[in-house]
């Protein structure tokens, strides 16, 4: 595979920002309201013996691709069936995330626009980053996160005299059934989704260490993610924060100090598209890498307008309104499990079970 | 006007391919299994598209998805 190194902080940052991707727009699930904190906590620890998985198989192939450990593992037939089963995954979740992009736009800035145009720039800028593989991205990501970053903390700060801390009471008023089934859904939307990473593993470094990446992007956007909870809770209230689609930008719109400083949803906007962009590409990126391994071409870059094209196709049928993409949510946890699990387990286990051959 | 989109949109990906193409890094030098691939995914893309701009409906994946989940639990249940 024709893909080059990145450097550990470039993977770090993009798998930050590849989780923070959709998330940022939607916002982690807040059915269990001013207990979210509860769930994310415990989809944190959920997520942490799954992404030691991801972690252990690159340890197992360093410098291998997902496509290439399934080839060498499961031999020709089963290989191109797991990876197709991966690829397909790649596919839907970039369709996916370029939806929530073209919603929320046509939603909170461009209501009267056709959504196919938004998604065609979108995908056509994602291409074109993808078409630079890994070091492109990594190079991209340590550009973007900062004002990512930046702009989370700001509306934070910028939020601190409008808060009502409150709201964070009463604790554990939902039922402990419901807290695990909300944190199960974050443990899938978004902590297990770095999955796709493993198609592009053969662009980490050897040297560099796959479990304290995979578990530092685990902290930072957990922490994020308890950081912007926290903001749109003290600033909306649970029963508000609940039924709003995209709480991030409703919480932002009451943002406003004096007469000065005001309408700073325009930088959560700005934080939804840099962060999708990212998510996206690397969907496509991961596509791309494992259909080219599935026809044996040298190079992934042939697949990538192909793979882009049919991502726009599938985004624009695969929701009539809104409403059925909120409500697919609740079933994308099962529909992902064995892509983010089931496969990945099984492929660790038999890395173990053909090492010790090996030896 | 969202024909056209898709049209104007299949034309400039098409040319922008093939100018890559031109550079060594398209699909010349590929395989036949590859360039088949290639074709057939631009042509299913082009197909659905065009058929959603003439608002044709499309079956969508999700559907599939959600009933078969809902088979899958109710068979569980």
């Amino acid at each position: 595979m024709s893909i080059k190194c990145v450097t550990f902080n470039q993977a770090l940052f993009s798998m930050i920002l590849f989780n923070f991707g959709s998330s940022v727009i939607i916002g982690i699930n807040t059915k269990v309201g001013q207990d979210t904190w509860i769930s994310v906590l415990l989809a944190m620890l959920l997520a942490v013996p799954g992404l030691m998985v991801y972690a252990r198989i690159i340890r197992l192939f360093p410098e291998k691709n997902l496509y290439e450990i399934i080839d060498e593992l499961l031999g020709k037939i089963g290989g191109k069936i797991v990876a197709g089963l991966l690829v397909w995954y790649a596919v839907h979740l970039c369709a996916l995330v370029l939806r929530n992009f073209s919603e929320f736009i046509k939603i909170a800035a461009m209501p009267e626009t056709p959504q196919l145009p938004i998604m065609a720039v979108m995908i056509l800028i994602a291409a074109y980053l993808a078409r630079g593989g890994m070091p492109a991205i990594g190079k991209w990501s340590a550009f973007v996160l900062f004002p990512v970053s930046f702009i989370v903390l700001f509306t934070v700060l910028l939020a601190i005299p409008q808060m009502e801390i409150s709201h964070f009471f009463p604790v554990f008023t939902h039922e402990p059934a419901a807290i695990a089934e909300s944190a199960f859904q974050i443990f899938s939307f978004p902590f297990m989704e770095p999955v796709l990473f493993l198609f592009l593993a053969g662009a980490f470094q050897k040297k560099d260490n796959p479990y304290k990446l995979y578990f530092y992007t685990l902290l930072t956007t957990g922490f994020l993610f308890l950081l912007i909870f926290a903001r749109n809770l003290c600033l909306l209230g649970a029963p508000m924060m609940e039924i709003q689609y995209f709480p991030s930008y409703v919480a932002a719109r009451i943002i406003s100090i004096g007469d000065f400083l005001a309408r700073v949803e325009g930088s959560i906007s700005i934080n939804f598209i840099l962060a999708g962009i990212t998510k996206i590409t690397v969907c496509l990126l991961a596509a791309s890498q494992g259909l080219a391994g599935l026809f044996g071409a040298e190079d992934h870059k042939i697949f990538i307008m192909p793979v882009s094209m049919l991502v726009l196709a599938l985004c624009a049928i695969v929701y009539d309104n809104t409403m059925e993409m909120f409500l697919f949510i609740d079933y994308y946890p099962f529909y992902a499990l064995p892509f983010q699990v089931i496969i990945p387990l099984a492929i660790w286990i038999l890395g173990e079970i053909h090492r010790k051959m090996v030896q | 006007m969202l024909t056209v989109i898709v049209l104007f949109l299949f034309s400039a990906v098409m040319v922008i391919e093939s100018l890559t193409a031109r550079k060594g890094a398209g699909l010349k030098k590929a395989g036949k299994q590859i360039k088949i691939m290639y074709y057939f995914m631009m042509l299913a893309s082009f197909c659905i598209l065009l058929l959603y701009s003439l608002e044709i409906p499309v079956p969508s994946p999700a559907k599939g998805i959600t009933g078969l989940l809902d088979a899958v639990f109710r068979l569980v249940k």
